[in-house]
Formats: structure tokens, C-alpha cells, sequence
């Protein structure tokens, strides 16, 4: 028998079969992710026009921006500013939410009143957060500065999306592990660093980089406890709010792939994490 | 047996040790011999909560030179607001040794209610000399209690409509008004400023109202009605300086209510830009220098202010920014038609300056500028 030469390619087949409801789903989902992406695909466009004007039209091809961001020391000591800081604050709230989920796992008084407490820096609007910071180092006297103030606001914000991440892991960690170990004669600590923390570790390392994410980005409680430094997000507000810098596309698109490569690692080693203790 | 050593052991050793005092020794002296003793003495350095376009790099050599030396570290500048809430804020007088923000908004709460409740400290006079060479038209600005001085105005500006004089004509009678932005002849290409004592300043003004600060909250409504009736001419509300700029560099709107750096940007980008000079009234406004109460760094900051207050300050802001200078001697450095643009000559042109004040009900301007945007 002869094949017909006119038989539909197998994809065109596929969509041919979706129902008019399938077909709508897909636009939807297609129009939802064209919206959702089409900003950061145009300000990466925008930040190889030539032009020192943030818009179109397109009036040719360069990289001169993003030699201007390399050479623009302020932009460059705040992305430093911000990374500096964001290791930090990633370090004390993945730590700190750590030995919290841990503790967690026992019931103890106020157990409940203490979850509400962790979770409030979600709840505050940032600008509240802020002011009640500034409001704080005020009355303590501390001079605002980087790894002072900034760092306290950041690690206050992190904390809660840390323990939040940590805790569902820790929870679902399988105790007849320790309590096999400690069988065995392990001591507290054997138990936790040979036992325990090899296994979370992945989750860890996701907790901190997206704590680190988090505090990357953050502006609104930064701007109230900054001092005379930059992180990012502020330099960037300082740099909109008065002047036209038509470099501010390049390093949007510098910063939107350094957290995007942070965000992905950080997803990958969630992966792992859960192939590694699944529930 | 091992032999102990002998002075023809020891003479190796005291050559080498010889050596590397010499290459120290040398090593030291050439480093020092560039580095000027000044360096070691620490330079004095004040905090400042200012906007950062008052500060442009050009003038820190002047204010550097000018203070002995002294440096500023100037803080991000978020808005007036965040200006008076960071001196506000417990703490707030010992924390910044320099704000310098909007005079008529910053001096009420600044000063407080009554004397002895001021957050500012009193200027040593002696230490600013060059605050006699102020502006009689910006003498009224200075700010006094009780024979003592607080603020001194640094710098002036005004609100105005910015413009693409090669789409807007600048002898149309329309455009010098505040009527430009709302009516009919620009429709789709008139931008307003997100902001409810600007627009609602403004929008009184164009209707006739020669006292927008003194509104009862019956006129706030009627200048709401006649905001959102006005509201289908306008291609957008804008918020930062950026956005501004290039909504008219592009050519999406024609004018927008804007500031002198806008069109000093837009000039610089080869537009045909201008502002007008309404004449139902210029609302104007000067940034004045205080220094908080505790500041630990009052006399270098009286200093920087004494800088900032020289002429050599005052020309090369103007120069850099646009924006007038409060010293008398800057504007007569000009030529007419330059004095004209900057907008040095108002007064003298018969353009009507009104203070940019708050108004005291600024509750019922909120309410009524988020009726408009809701609109």
C-alpha cells in the first residue's frame, strides 16, 4: 500500500487532535510566559543599542555599555557591595535556620508562638521593616554601615525563607538513622556532622544560595539601614531616581544572570536533595 | 664535634644583614619620597543626606579644597521624606553631620514646634562668610529663630513643563501655561508626574486658583474632577528622572510636568528641549544645608557649607547641573540670555514665583490624587 504523500507531520497531528480547550490552555500558557519574559528579553536587547537613551528605536549594535559598567568603579564596589553581603547574610541564615529546623523537630513550649515570630519579616511590608530598623539602630546608637546594620536587615529578611526551606527536609529526615548511630555508640556531634549534615547537605547548599538570592535583591529594608555604601539595588534606584545612565540596561543584564545562575544552582541542588531523602 | 663559629663565619652573615638594611632602607625612601606627608593625616570626612545631583563629581575638588580638606560621603538620597525621617528617627541628630533637602518642607519639623525643640544646630555665622553673598531674592529663605541662623538655601529650582520645542511652539500663549498639560492640543502626548502636591499645585494653578495652598477640601475636589476630566489627554504618568527624559527623547510624549536636569539631559542628547515659564505662577523651592543637632563633625560641616556657599561652588553647579545657585555673584557671571534660560532673571521678568510649599491638609491631596490615578 502506498503512503500518502499529503500524511501531516506527527507535531502538526498532535496539535490537531487538542480540543479547543487544550488549544486555549496553550495560548494561555504561551501568552502568560511571553509576558512574563519579554521584559528581560528586551532590556537585554536594549543593553547592546547604541544609543544613550533606554528605549527604542534600536540604533545599532555594541557592547560599549557593558564596557562602561566594567569601567564604572561606584556600580562595580555596589555589586561587590552586594555580593559581599549576600555571602554573609546566605552563611548566618543558613545557619541559624539550620540549627533552628533541627530544633524544631522537638516539641518544646511556645514552639507555636515562635514559628509566628520567624515568619513575621515575611509578613511586615519591607518599608515597615525598614523603619523599624532605623527606628532600632537609632535608639542603640549603631552607625549604619555594610556589615552592620545592612547585614542585621538582610539576615532578618532571609531567615524566614531559610528555616522555611530547611525545615520541610529536616522534618522528613528519617530519626532511625540517629538514633541508629547513637545506638552504635556515636556521640551528639558524631551523630550530627556524620550522619545528619551529609545527607542535608544539599539542601543547605540550596537554602544558602537562595538566601543569597534574596538578600541580593533586596532594596526596601537596605535603604533605610545603608549608610554611606551602595549594594545594588540601591546604587541602581540612585542612578534612575537622577540621572540617565545608559549603561543601567548592561548591568541589569549582569545581574539578571548572575541570580538566575544562583536560582539554578540553587534548584539543582534541591533536586538532589530530595532524589537523596525523598519522603 | 661541631665547631662553634669563628668571626670568618660571622662576616657572611653581617654582610647579608648589611644588604637587606640597605635594600630596606632604600625600598622606604623611594615609597616615601611619592607619598606626600599629607596623607598620613587623616582627612576629615562628614556625612551628608543630600541629593546626590548637588554633588556632582566636578564640585568635590572645590568643596575639598575650599574646607581644607574635608571630604563628603554622601549617603543614597531616597526623597525629602526619607531626608526628615532619617533626622527624626531616634538617634537621627548624631548620626549625619550634613542634610541639605527642601527649605519650606524640612524646616517645620526640623525646627519644631516652639525654641528648644530644634533637631538642627545653630550655624556659627563667623565660620560661613560666604553666606553673605546670597541672593536678596533667596534672603527669605535663610532660616532664623530667635536671631540665630539654621538653614542656608544652597541651591534653587522651579516646576515647570518641559518640552520638544521642535513639537511644542514656545510662543504659543498655551504653552506658556499650565495649561499645556491639560489641554486638548497635545492629546496622547502630554505626560504627568505621578505625584499629588506637584500635580495638584499645578492643575490649581491652571484653573485659576492663585492660592493653592490655601484650598479648602471643596476646591481639592473640584481640582480632582477637573484632573480626571483632563486625565484622556495624557499618555502616561511618569516617576523617575529616567523614565522622563526619555519619554520626550523618543518622542512618545511632546511635554510632561519636569525638572531643569531633564531639560539640561535632553539638550545634551542633541533635543530641541525647553521649559516654560508659566504665567499663572512659578511654583519655586530652594535645598537648604542644616546640621543635625549631635553631629560630631559640626565644624568641618560649617566648612563644606562655607564651600558650598562660594562662588566657585555656585558656578560650576550651575554649570554642570542648571540649576540656579543662591549666590548673588553666579548669576551676574552669566550672559542675559543664559541668565534668562536658567531662570535667574523671574522675578526681574515679571514671572510669579510661588513657594513650593506643602499644604497643610496634604491628607485630602493624597485622597484626591489617588481618586485621579483610580479614575
Amino acid at each position: 500500500m502506498a503512503v500518502s504523500s499529503t500524511s501531516s507531520p506527527p507535531m502538526l497531528q498532535r496539535w490537531q487532535r487538542l480540543n479547543p480547550f487544550e488549544l486555549a490552555s496553550w495560548l494561555y500558557g504561551l501568552i502568560f510566559f511571553v509576558f512574563l519574559y519579554s521584559p528581560l528579553v528586551m532590556i537585554t536587547v536594549l543593553s547592546f543599542n547604541d544609543s544613550r537613551l533606554t528605549g527604542f528605536p534600536l540604533k545599532g549594535f555594541t557592547t560599549k555599555w557593558y564596557e562602561a559598567v566594567l569601567a564604572n568603579q561606584p556600580l562595580l564596589s555596589a555589586l561587590a557591595n552586594s555580593i559581599y553581603v549576600g555571602l554573609a547574610s546566605a552563611a548566618i541564615a543558613t545557619t541559624l535556620a539550620l540549627l533552628m529546623a533541627l530544633a524544631f523537630r522537638h516539641e518544646f513550649w511556645g514552639k507555636r508562638i515562635v514559628l509566628y515570630m520567624i515568619l513575621t519579616p515575611i509578613i511586615l511590608p519591607g518599608i515597615i521593616g525598614g523603619i523599624v530598623l532605623l527606628i532600632f539602630f537609632g535608639y542603640l546608637g549603631v552607625r549604619p554601615s555594610l556589615f552592620t546594620t545592612v547585614l542585621v536587615g538582610h539576615v532578618n529578611w532571609v531567615l524566614p525563607f531559610a528555616f522555611l526551606t530547611l525545615y520541610p527536609r529536616l522534618h522528613k529526615f528519617d530519626r532511625s538513622l540517629e538514633e541508629a548511630a547513637m545506638d552504635l555508640g556515636a556521640r551528639t556531634s558524631q551523630v550530627f556532622w556524620e550522619i545528619v549534615f551529609p545527607i542535608v547537605r544539599p539542601s543547605v547548599i540550596a537554602t544558602a544560595i537562595f538566601a543569597f538570592s534574596l538578600s541580593f535583591d533586596e532594596f526596601i529594608r537596605t535603604i533605610f539601614t545603608v549608610g554611606s555604601d551602595r549594594t545594588i539595588p540601591v546604587q541602581f534606584y540612585v542612578l534612575i531616581v537622577e540621572e540617565l545612565s545608559p549603561e543601567l540596561p548592561a548591568m541589569a543584564v549582569i545581574i539578571i544572570l548572575l541570580t538566575t545562575v544562583a536560582s539554578l544552582l540553587g534548584f539543582a541542588f534541591m533536586r538532589r536533595a530530595d532524589r537523596s531523602n525523598p519522603a | 664535634m661541631p665547631r662553634t663559629a669563628t668571626s670568618a663565619d660571622r662576616q657572611p652573615l653581617d654582610n647579608q644583614r648589611r644588604k637587606a638594611l640597605k635594600v630596606t632602607g632604600a625600598l622606604a625612601a623611594s615609597l616615601s619620597a611619592g607619598i606626600p606627608l599629607s596623607v598620613f593625616a587623616q582627612r576629615a570626612k562628614i556625612r551628608a543626606v543630600m541629593p546626590n545631583v548637588f554633588i556632582p563629581d566636578p564640585v568635590r575638588p572645590i568643596i575639598t579644597s575650599q574646607s581644607g580638606g574635608v571630604e563628603v560621603d554622601n549617603l543614597p538620597y531616597v526623597s525629602p521624606s526619607d531626608s526628615l525621617a532619617k533626622l527624626m528617627a531616634p538617634g537621627g541628630t548624631g548620626q549625619y553631620d550634613m542634610i541639605i533637602t527642601l527649605t519650606n518642607f524640612a524646616k517645620g519639623p526640623a525646627l519644631g514646634a516652639k525654641a528648644g525643640d530644634e533637631r538642627l544646630l545653630a550655624l556659627d555665622m563667623s565660620a560661613i562668610p560666604n553666606a553673605t553673598g546670597i541672593s536678596k531674592d533667596f534672603q527669605s529663605e535663610v532660616v532664623r529663630r530667635d536671631g540665630k541662623t539654621y538653614m542656608l538655601p544652597i541651591v534653587s529650582g522651579f516646576e515647570s513643563v518641559v518640552f520638544d520645542a521642535s513639537k511644542v511652539n514656545p510662543d504659543d500663549p498655551l504653552t506658556q501655561s499650565w495649561n499645556v498639560l491639560f489641554s486638548d492640543k497635545y492629546k496622547g502626548r502630554i505626560a504627568w508626574r505621578d505625584d499629588a502636591h506637584g500635580m495638584i499645585f499645578t492643575a490649581a494653578l491652571a484653573m485659576g486658583i492663585t492660592d493653592p495652598l490655601g484650598m479648602q477640601p471643596a476646591q481639592v475636589r473640584e481640582v480632582q474632577r477637573f484632573l480626571i476630566d483632563r486625565k484622556k489627554n495624557i499618555r502616561t504618568m511618569w516617576t523617575k528622572f529616567a523614565e522622563a527624559v526619555n519619554m520626550i527623547a523618543t518622542g512618545e510624549v511632546h511635554c510632561l510636568y519636569g525638572w531643569i536636569p531633564m531639560r539640561a539631559a535632553l539638550e545634551k542628547q542633541g533635543l530641541k528641549a525647553s521649559n516654560n515659564w508659566p504665567k499663572e505662577g512659578l511654583p519655586s523651592w530652594t535645598q537648604s544645608a542644616f546640621i543635625p543637632r549631635d553631629s560630631k563633625q559640626a565644624a568641618a560641616t560649617h566648612k563644606v557649607i562655607n564651600a558650598m556657599l562660594s562662588p566657585e561652588f555656585g558656578r560650576k553647579l550651575t554649570d554642570v547641573t542648571e540649576y540656579p545657585s543662591t549666590i548673588a555673584q553666579v548669576a551676574s557671571g552669566y550672559d542675559k540670555a543664559y541668565q534668562t534660560k536658567l531662570g535667574f532673571d523671574v522675578a526681574a521678568r515679571g514671572v510669579r514665583r510661588i513657594s513650593f510649599e506643602l499644604p497643610q491638609q496634604m491628607d485630602v491631596w493624597l485622597e484626591a490624587w489617588n481618586n485621579v490615578k483610580a479614575a
